[in-house]
This record gives C-alpha cells, structure tokens and sequence, in this order.
C-alpha cells in the first residue's frame, strides 16, 4: 500500500459479523482497524474484497521512531472541535473560545517522517455528550485530510448500529462519510501539497524540546499564524523560498549543518530568532537594538538575528513575537470572522496553484460572512465544498492581495487558488 | 518639588503645573487664531479611493486653509481603530464600516504634508493590544506603506503602550475636568503641536454617537486605563480593553497617574464616558477634527453591538472646532446636536456635545455654525431607519424580566 493511501475505518463493535462489510462495498475505505479484534470472519472476507486489515501502534507523538514506518500511528490527538465559549475556563489567552485542532501535528510529523511515509491521527471520542452531528463527522476526517494524513473513520455507537441497519440518522450520517471520501479521494493531490508561509518552526521536536516546540506550533495555529515545522537535521533539505524568519525553538546550539544553513538564511535577509546560547554564534556589525521587551535585534549579513533576552518560557507569546518580529505583511493567509475556524493554505509543488482548506470548529454555519485573503494575483479561484458542485468564486483584489468571500458552511470548504 | 493643590483633594507637582498652565495657553491661542473656530466643511464624497483627496482638499481650503496650522509642526492624526482588526459587519471590510477609511487617513496625511507639516505621526490605541500600529494594520488587511509613504516623515505609534518613548506625559486639563484632573498618556500627545483627529460617523452603545470626540477615548493607553493595568505603575504590556476602570469606575488607574476626583460619583459608564470623552478633548485639544462619513456605522460602533449596521452616507466633515464638527456630524445623522441629556440619540446617556460645550470647547448649535459646502439637508442621512438603534433599555433594580 502507497504512501498516505490507507482509509481506514475502526471497525464498530456493534457491527458483529461480516454482512456488515457490505457498507464499505464501492467506498473508498480499504482498510480495517479494531482496538480488539476483528468479529470472526471478518478478515478473511475484508481480504477477499481487498480491503486490508490492520492494527497499528497506535503512539504519542513524542514517543514514535521517525526514522521507522512507513505508517506512523499517532494515537494523542484531540477530537476536533470547540469550547463554543461553554466555559470561560476553556478559553485561549485571548478569551477566544478554545479549539482542539490536530493540524499542527500532523505539520510537526510531516516534518519528521521519511519520505514516503505515511501518516494516521486518532483520538479518543469526543468528551462533549452533545450528540455528535453529521457535521462533526466531517470535521474530524476533513481535519485531517486537509493538514496530509487520515484519521481512521470511526461511528458512534448509536450511528454505527443505524448505519449498519440503513435507518435512522446514522444510515445518513454513513452516506455522507462515505461521499466525503470519495470527495476526497478525487483530490488526493492536495494531500502532497506543501504548507505556504513565511515561518519557519526549527526543532529537533524531541527530548527537553518537545514540550515548547509543539506547544509553539498548537499556539501558533490558534493565532492564525502559519508556519512550516522544520526538523533541525533536516534544514539542510529544506527550502529558503518565499521564508523570511526562522525560530530556532532549542535551547542548544544547533547542529553544524544546520548552523551553517540558518547562517547563510540571516545573511542572505532572513530574520532568526534564538536563545542567547545560539545567537552568540551570529556576531554582527552596529549597535544591537533593545527596546523590543523581549529581544535584542542584531545585524547579521543583509539579515537580523533576534536574542531572546531570557530563556524562551511561554509558547504563545513566543509564537506571537516570532510572528510579529516577522511581520504580518507575509501573512500567507488572513481569515476575517474567522471565530472558530482555522485556515491552512498549502501550494502544489510548482507553486502554479495552491488551496485554503478552510475548518469550522464549531461545527455549525457562521452567523457572519468570512472571508479570505492571500497574497499575490490569483487569477481564478474554486470553491470546493463536499456534497456540492466545485463553484467559480469571485476574487476582489485590495492591496495587492486576493480576497474571497466565503458561503456558510457548518464544517469544511476548500478554495483552490490558480496564480498562473 | 513644589506641589501645588488642584482643588480637587489632589496635589500636582510644579512641573505638572506649569504644563498644564502652558497648555491652557496653548489652547487659547489656537482658539485666538481661528477665531470661535466654528466653521465647518462637509462634502459629498461617494467612493474611496482617490476623491477623500479631492474632497478634502476642497473642504481645507473652505476652512482658510490648514497651512497655517500645521507648517513647520509635527501634527498627530488619531485615527478610529475600534474593534478587532479581522472582525467584519457581513463581509464588507473594517474600514467601510467601523473604522477609519486608510484613503481618507492617506489623503489627510498627503494633504497635511503637502501643507508643509515638519512631521506627521499616526496615532491609535490599537484594540486591546501594544502591537505596533503598522502591524495592527496589516491584520486589518490594509497595506501601512500607502500611509507612511503619503508624505515625507510619517510615522506611527500605538499609543496604548510607551512606543518609542521612555515615559508616559501627563496632560492636565486647564480648569479641572469632570471625572479626571488630568491623563498619563503616550509621549506623542505631548510632542504633537497640532492634533487631528479623524473619526467615523457611527452611533455608539454607550456615548450616543462616536466622531471626533470620542475618537480621543481611545488615546487612553490600557496600560494605566485598560482592565489589565498596573495597580502601582503601568503595566509593561498592553491587553484587554477600558471597561473596568473608564467604562464601569470598578478600580483605579494606576495609581501613578491622575485619579478620579470624585470616586463616589456614578459609576454608570453611560455617564461616565461622555464625561471622560470631555476630559480627554480639554487634556489634548483637537485642532483639526474630519470625520469619515462614505460608509459607516449605524445602530453601534462595531460589529458586536447586535444592532450595528452598514450604511453609506457618502459624506465628509471636517471643522477646525470638535464640537461644531461633531454637532454638524449629528446632524447630518439625523438628529438635533442640541438634543440633552438622555433624549435621542442620547436616549440612555448624557450627551458629549452638551458637556463639552459647557465646558467651553465650542459651540454645538448648527446657528452659531458657519456650514461651508454641501447644506445639511441635501447630506442627511437618517440612521434611524436602518437601525433602531444601540440603546437596550436597563431594568430597573427590581423590576422582573420581560416575559
């Protein structure tokens, strides 16, 4: 099986026998999973139809060997979803209602999988006892999807057993995962499409550097600032196009090869930000400028090296720092009204066309309008919204960006952006 | 150091004293120079773009001209940033709603620069946050370079934090004020000459209407008047907005800036705010007020007022007076600038105009007003009848809820 090719589903318990496999007839699920064991009967007839059976090591991200695979099990993520401002205790920073979102993982483990692997999210069920709507549903898998990886289809209960009995909300609920997969699969390209930002997130992600590299990357997704997580080892292969600013999250000195890549990054124009330990290795010229309350700025080359005064000790404000040291005119995507919704533009390899997948955590239709914009002249864009015909979307240009605004949608639309 | 009793229970150093007696000079001899300075100019003007330029052009040569008053000066323009950057009323952009308009700051900037302004700063306490103003901007979708390239030495602050400056400057109000003696504020308020300040044409939940005036009430830097503010000394960094102490009177500002004169006075924001809106317009007097009228606000300042809506007045006002400006601004809203306390559209607040003209800032009576340009009655647009308006009324203490 290819890379990123499994579509798994985590085979109900209430489904007890192998009629049941008559659901996945003509879907595009070609895998079974269980927590247990497959009913008996079950695999046989799952293997006769094609469809592999499976189970995997389901792991927290901090504990999984990259350099293993080709199937790398990520078994800590979050259902995905919002706070919906329930509980003021549940709010960010900001007192935004909080949100539980998986993309920054499956960025993270994209950067530090080997080529040709592939990559499976799970959770556990959703905490809410709200009943989960169709909505939720499409959240959980598109999520996924979206950021590169798949989360393995699962039901609740009481859906499993309508779906299997074709009654009921659950029976519908089974139509339209199994049509959202199919969507999918008819733009599998997006899934190898490369995150477009400025930001680049450099850590080794492991060790006593795990904690604040992945909580940088959770609160900059949260904060709408797109990033690019860079395994240090790996910065050597990673490309300079379109970057302007490196975080370098560890606390060491970086290794040599990647030392030398992020010396020649400040000096060609890019901006570094570093504890003291590393900086010290990027002498400059002039006077250093510290009336940024948390950083020293430096010359470096054409470039700017940006000292943290003290040892990096909260991820949110960090991520804003790195960001707003940056600056937001490189913003690869802005979300207006977003609320609950997040955003992540990704580019096709020859950068001639791109998508916004664009996530409502709140899994209910927005009471205002979004809209969106990115940089550059797009010159067409797409609407693209599972169970609906792909539609021209209308491009207004403002200073010098692209804007599109949105239909209401309760959990997933993309738009594919053409800049040839 | 010589300290010297305000009258008001509190003490002001000698150098506190001195400027605010030099400010109250200054202020009179702006006031000498454009004589009652109740001349106001309003325009059509129907899109964005390149016509605020033409407009405003037009309208400063209907006021005498603005050279005299910014050549050879550094002139601080507030604009009106109100709400968050990416928050939107349906799907039309911050600025055709809630905020200022970039063209028209771009075309004041220009015009103002053209006039021979030495130095031009652009000012906003950016909502609830000490990000760098350019950076806010960015956020709002707007591109910053357009403003600080529409003249020679541009600039820009957020003026809820120190910026660039070391200290806070305190600006006491000449006379004593109504709610506050004085403010700590942003070092760009002390060294501006001449303040302009472009508002918006939009009603408001808690002042009746925002224009130039209430413009001011965000020149309050939140470290010292924001929720998150210092006890002792100005927070370090900004965050949250200016309900608790401004808004509610609920605490103190920090206690190193001017407090309240009287804590037992209401605390009830819809009497408080105009109050401290009078304040704020005695302590940093406006020279050039130009409220941005081509698409506003009706119903509420910003998108999280439930009644706020868009509207396209097609409008422009500009006046060498804040008050006569706002007075004509009202107007043109549809409603009587003379109106009182808690009569419409003051309906559940008491009214700046009347307050700021008691205290002797200027004249809000549209007959002591010499209107230049496009009459009133050819301008008016009635928000009322595409909003009821902001005003919830309050249960009284006891009264049950509506059923």
């Amino acid at each position: 099986m290819g890379a990123a090719a499994r579509i798994p589903l985590l085979w109900p318990e209430s489904w007890k026998g192998s009629e049941a496999l008559a659901l996945l007839a003509g879907t595009p699920i070609n895998c079974l999973t269980t927590a247990t064991a497959l009913p008996v009967g079950v695999e046989p007839a799952a293997l006769r139809n094609g469809i592999a059976c499976e189970k995997f090591a389901w792991k927290d991200w901090g504990e999984i060997d990259w350099s293993a695979g080709p199937v790398f099990a990520i078994g800590n993520g979050f259902w995905p979803g919002s706070s919906g401002g329930r509980n003021l205790q549940e709010g960010g920073p900001t007192g935004a209602p909080w949100v539980d979102a998986n993309g920054w993982i499956i960025q993270m483990a994209r950067a530090r999988m080997p080529a040709g692997g592939e990559i499976l999210l799970n959770s556990g069920p959703p905490e809410d006892p709200l009943p989960l709507t169709t909505a939720h549903y499409i959240l959980a898998l598109s999520e996924a999807w979206a950021y590169g990886a798949r989360r393995p289809v699962w039901l609740a209960p009481q859906p499993a057993a309508e779906a299997l009995a074709g009654a009921g909300a659950g029976a519908a609920v089974w139509k339209t995962i199994v049509d959202l997969l199919g969507w999918q699969s008819a733009r599998q390209a997006w899934m190898e499409y490369t995150p477009v930002s400025s930001l680049l997130v450099v850590s080794d992600f492991s060790g006593p550097n795990q904690f604040m590299a992945g909580e940088v990357l959770n609160l900059a997704a949260r904060q709408h600032i797109a990033f690019t997580p860079v395994e240090t080892r790996r910065l050597r292969e990673a490309s300079l196009g379109g970057k302007r600013a490196a975080l370098y999250v560890d606390a060491q000195q970086p290794p040599a090869p990647a030392l030398e890549w992020l010396r020649a990054f400040t000096a060609n124009g890019g901006l570094l930000l570093a504890q003291a330990g590393t900086a010290r290795l990027f002498a400059g010229g002039g006077n250093d400028d510290s009336s940024h309350p948390r950083f020293i700025l430096r010359r470096f080359g054409k470039g700017r090296v940006a000292v943290s005064k003290q040892d990096y000790e909260d991820p949110w404000i960090l991520a804003r720092d790195a960001h707003l040291l940056m600056s937001r005119r490189w913003d690869s995507v802005r979300l207006f009204n977003a609320g609950s919704m997040l955003a992540h533009h990704a580019a096709r390899g020859d950068g001639s066309s791109s998508v916004v997948h664009v996530l409502n955590y709140n899994c209910r239709p927005s009471a205002n309008p979004v809209s969106l914009q990115v940089p550059g002249n797009s010159q067409r864009a797409v609407l693209h919204t599972p169970g609906m015909d792909n539609a021209p979307a209308a491009i207004v240009r403002r200073d010098g960006r692209a804007e599109i605004d949105l239909p209401a949608f309760p959990a997933y639309c993309a738009v594919e952006l053409h800049h040839g | 150091m010589t300290a010297f009793n305000t009258g008001h229970g509190r003490t002001i150093s000698r150098r506190g004293w001195l400027q605010s007696a030099a400010a109250l000079a200054a202020s009179t001899r702006a006031r000498a120079a454009f004589g009652p300075a109740a001349r106001v100019s309003v325009a059509r003007c129907h899109d964005y773009g390149r016509a605020p330029y033409a407009a405003l052009r037009t309208m400063f040569d209907q006021l005498g001209g603005i050279g005299r008053l910014v050549k050879g000066k550094t002139v601080g323009i507030k604009l009106n940033l109100t709400g968050g950057p990416r928050q939107r009323i349906d799907a039309v952009p911050i600025e055709r709603s809630a905020y200022t308009h970039p063209d028209v700051a771009g075309a004041a900037i220009r015009l103002i620069a053209e006039a021979g302004a030495a130095r031009i700063r652009v000012l906003e306490g950016c909502f609830g946050c000490g990000d760098p103003l350019e950076e806010f901007m960015y956020d709002a979708g707007w591109d910053p370079l357009a403003l600080l390239n529409a003249g020679p030495r541009v600039e820009m602050e957020n003026t809820n934090v120190l910026g660039r400056g070391k200290r806070y400057h305190r600006r006491m109000i000449p006379g004593g004020g109504l709610v506050f003696p004085g403010f700590d504020l942003n070092h760009s308020y002390e060294e501006c000459d001449v303040m302009v300040s472009i508002g918006k044409l939009k009603e408001h939940a808690t002042c009746g209407i925002t224009l130039s005036m209430k413009n001011m009430f965000g020149i309050t830097p939140v470290t010292i008047y924001g929720d998150k503010a210092g006890r002792d000394e100005p927070a370090a960094d900004a965050a949250g907005g200016r309900g608790t102490i401004l808004h509610q009177g609920a605490r103190a500002p920090s206690l190193s800036a001017p407090q309240e004169i009287d804590p037992a006075s209401p605390r009830d924001d819809r009497w408080r705010v105009p109050r401290i809106v009078t304040d704020l317009c005695a302590a940093v007097p406006i020279h050039l007020a130009i409220i941005d009228g081509i698409e506003a606000l009706a119903g509420g300042e910003g998108g999280w007022v439930s009644t706020a809506r868009h509207v396209k007045p097609d409008v422009l006002v500009a006046g060498l007076n804040p008050v006569s400006t706002d007075a004509v601004g009202a107007a043109l809203m549809g409603f009587d600038p003379m109106a009182g306390h808690r009569q419409l559209p003051f309906e559940g607040c008491d009214s700046t105009l009347l307050l700021a003209e008691q205290q002797g800032l200027g004249t809000r009576d549209l007959g002591a007003i010499e209107l230049i340009g496009t009459p009133i009655a050819a301008a008016r647009v009635d928000f009322r009848s595409f909003s009821p308006g902001p005003w919830r009324r309050r249960r009284p203490a006891g009264e049950p809820p509506p059923r």
